[in-house]
């Protein structure tokens, strides 16, 4: 069946051309680019950054993954070892992971989605890629000159008085990236809110849109406190006050009450986005309305909500009180209610439709499980007691990858392959999308569901040995990690290859709702003509209209 | 919109308030009285300060609901951010923690009494996975 479609598209899509004009081609030269304003091409700025900073990343998982294939440590030494994955941590979460959909997608998305020419504040938009780039060079300078040892949560006292590693520089890169997060969060709360164009109401509004809503909320409220967190950091490893350090008079669970009222809600800016994406992923394919499209809009803003609420689940064997942590423990069972509400939601929207399986549908099917299995982990680690047991074991390190990798990675490439077509104006080959979905979806479950049972039977994380016991799971995993890897690297080949040689997509190629979907691919510098007017509601697919098109052109299915 | 609202003439008075607060901040904090009172006292004109230069200087007074709700929002945050903290602070049992005594600041470690160190039983201080 999903064979037959793609041909489908594939006709319509070899009638259409390129158009002549389109922000791309509007001007030409390094300083167009450098310089630009458009809100595209920011995005594409963005698009190339993340993309090497999620490539150094891997290298570094390799890394570790490398010196776990044995319980000896005969690869890497302890201190390269903790540099190893410190590096990975801070690349893959403050320069891939938080910008990723967000900086890229949502900048080339909203405003188009919402029917204006940019967004609110293009100089703006342009200072925050600036500032991206700047932290990102100072993290990787820090990284040059002899790396971090703290792990990416640069827990004190360590971090601030013991460590001899580059502390200071890699905090100011994330301090000066944190920036970068406020300005875009800002442009779109702005956006959304005063340049929609005529009819596009709130609730008209792709679920795209209300889930970067609600993530810009949370970069605008909780980015500040990282960035301060960090600050009273410096100022405790440069002039030895006492802030953290119980030597000095400080308190070190201080340190986690602050950097964990950001890094959770955090969580939620990787994964918000890519639930937005899901959206769009499961209506298109699926050729339904999203069900229950209120509940999932809201969901995004329970979300946003509940996830302030719930830090001291990372604390509970830290010293604080035990009352502190019933509280966080019954707060985090909250959490899970909208994230459910969003899963049950997606399903019941596949239910009855008319699915077909391209790659990004692919994508957004891998979410949906890996999601669920992440989400549910959560849930046993939020639980006090079991965590206990949990804490610092891998069992945590595969929930969040479950979580990040599985969810927000996913929802990423499935973002990637749906509009690529919108980015570049040309199709890539399909087939090849899917064998790497394919590939990407079993190398992940390879690599990190070993890490739940070596997590379970009790083997601690950052360490680079490990008992002869878990030897097994480890192997699986570091197997699992060269397939991964194969998944991730097939895609910048034909994505590069479809950039010159794929065929035209036209400005629908995949026969989607909604605004972007209504200008050619690549859309124009100013992406619209004229003030577009929607008077449609959002997702007005018809199951029944496309599976009797379906059955007119290629007889019926059973 | 919102400058049209004030005048050459509020921004000088408002101004002169807050030089006026400043002076009465640095005054109380010379008077020597009760410390639990110097702290209300503080925070009392602390806050009458920022909202002076958040209604006027950042012109919030004459704005927009929305930007209220904004605003309102940020400080509703800040609460939710110290006072969830303090649920820890409040209910934390220092001495299984392994104070001697409840920790005083001081301005360097060398002038920490060696009796103020944690007794680093293992496991009571420090975050498991930092090694030693
Ligand atoms: C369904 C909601 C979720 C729940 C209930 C939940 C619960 C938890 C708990 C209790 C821990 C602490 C485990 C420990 O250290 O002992 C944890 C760790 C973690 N979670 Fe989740 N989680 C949820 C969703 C997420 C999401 C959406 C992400 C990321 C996109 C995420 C990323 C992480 C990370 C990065 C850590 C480990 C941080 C570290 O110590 O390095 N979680 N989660
Ligand atoms: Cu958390």
């Amino acid at each position: 069946m999903s064979g037959t479609t793609t041909a489908t598209q594939t006709a319509t899509a070899s009638t259409a051309t390129m158009p002549a004009k389109h922000f791309m081609n509007a001007k030409y030269g390094l300083k167009s680019w450098l310089l630009t304003r458009d809100h595209k091409r920011i995005a594409v700025l963005y698009l190339i950054t993340v993309t090497a900073m999620f490539a150094l990343g891997g290298i570094y998982a390799a890394l570790i993954r490398l010196e776990l294939l044995t319980p000896g440590g005969d690869f890497l030494s302890a201190d390269a070892y903790n540099k190893a994955f410190s590096a990975h941590g801070i690349i893959m979460v403050f320069f891939f992971l938080l910008p990723s959909i967000p900086a890229i997608f949502g900048n080339f998305l909203i405003p188009i989605q919402v029917g204006a020419k940019d967004l609110a504040f293009p100089r703006i938009n342009l200072l925050s890629w600036y500032l991206y780039v700047i932290g990102a060079a100072l993290a990787l300078i820090a990284i040059v000159a002899g790396g971090v040892d703290t792990g990416w949560t640069f827990y004190p006292p360590y971090s601030s008085q013991y460590s001899q590693s580059h502390v200071l520089l890699a905090g100011l890169g994330v301090f000066i990236a944190g920036f970068s997060s406020i300005l875009t969060g800002l442009n779109f709360v702005v956006t959304i809110h005063k340049m929609r164009a005529p009819g596009m109401t709130w609730f008209r509004l792709p679920l795209f849109v209300w889930a970067h809503y609600a993530t810009s909320l949370i970069m605008l409220l909780g980015t500040p406190v990282v960035a301060i967190t960090i600050l009273l950091l410096a100022v405790e490893r440069v002039f030895g006050v006492g802030i953290f350090d119980p030597a000095i008079g400080g308190d070190p669970v201080l340190f986690q009450h602050l950097f964990w009222f950001y890094s959770h809600p955090a969580v939620y800016i990787m994964i918000l986005p890519a639930m937005g994406v899901q959206s769009e992923l499961v209506a298109a394919f699926a050729r339904r309305r999203v069900f229950g499209y209120s509940f999932v809009a809201f969901s995004s803003l329970a979300i946003a909500i509940i996830g302030f609420v719930v830090w001291g689940h990372h604390m509970f064997v830290s010293g604080q009180s035990m009352y502190a942590g019933l509280v966080f423990s019954i707060l985090t069972m909250l959490v899970a209610i909208p994230s459910a509400v969003k899963a049950f939601n997606w399903a019941m929207t596949m239910y009855k439709g008319s699915i077909s399986y391209e790659t990004p549908m692919l994508y957004a099917i891998g979410f949906l499980g890996l999601f669920v299995i992440g989400g549910l982990t959560g849930l046993f680690l939020g639980a006090m007691g079991l965590d206990i047991h949990l804490h610092d074991t891998y069992f945590v390190v595969a929930h969040f990858h479950y979580i990040m990798v599985g969810g927000a990675v996913m929802g990423f490439m499935g973002a990637l392959h749906f509009y690529w077509p919108k980015i570049s104006g040309r199709m890539y080959p399909d087939a090849w999308g899917r064998l790497s979905a394919l590939i990407i979806f079993i190398g992940f479950n390879l690599t990190f569901f070993p890490q739940f049972i070596a997590g379970y039977l009790g083997m601690p994380r950052r360490y680079y040995m490990y008992d002869t016991d878990f030897h097994f799971w480890n192997l699986m995993s570091s197997a699992g990690a060269s397939v991964l890897a194969v998944g991730y690297i097939m895609p910048l080949f034909y994505m590069a290859w479809s950039w010159i040689y794929g065929k035209p997509a036209g400005p629908n190629p995949w026969n989607a709702k909604g605004l972007e979907w209504t200008t050619q691919s690549p859309p124009t510098t100013f992406n619209f003509d004229e003030t577009p007017i929607w008077n449609e509601e959002a997702y007005d697919y018809d199951p029944e209209e496309s599976e009797a098109e379906y059955e007119k052109e290629f007889g019926t299915i059973n | 919109m919102a400058e049209a609202h004030i005048t050459k003439k509020k921004y000088w008075q408002v101004f002169a308030a807050l030089m006026i607060l400043l002076f009465l901040t640095v005054f109380v904090a010379y008077m020597r009285i009760n410390p639990w009172w110097a702290i209300i006292v503080a925070m009392t004109i602390a806050t009458i300060k920022a909202l002076l230069v958040i209604l006027y200087f950042m012109h919030v007074r004459y704005n927009s609901k929305l930007t209220w709700l904004f605003v309102v929002s940020g400080f509703f945050w800040l609460i939710i951010m110290i006072g969830i903290t303090l649920t820890d602070y409040k209910t934390r049992d220092w001495e299984a923690a392994g104070y001697t005594e409840r920790p005083t600041t001081y301005s360097s470690p060398s002038q920490v009494p060696a009796s103020m160190y944690p007794q680093n039983e293992k496991g009571t201080a420090g975050h498991g996975d930092e090694g030693d």
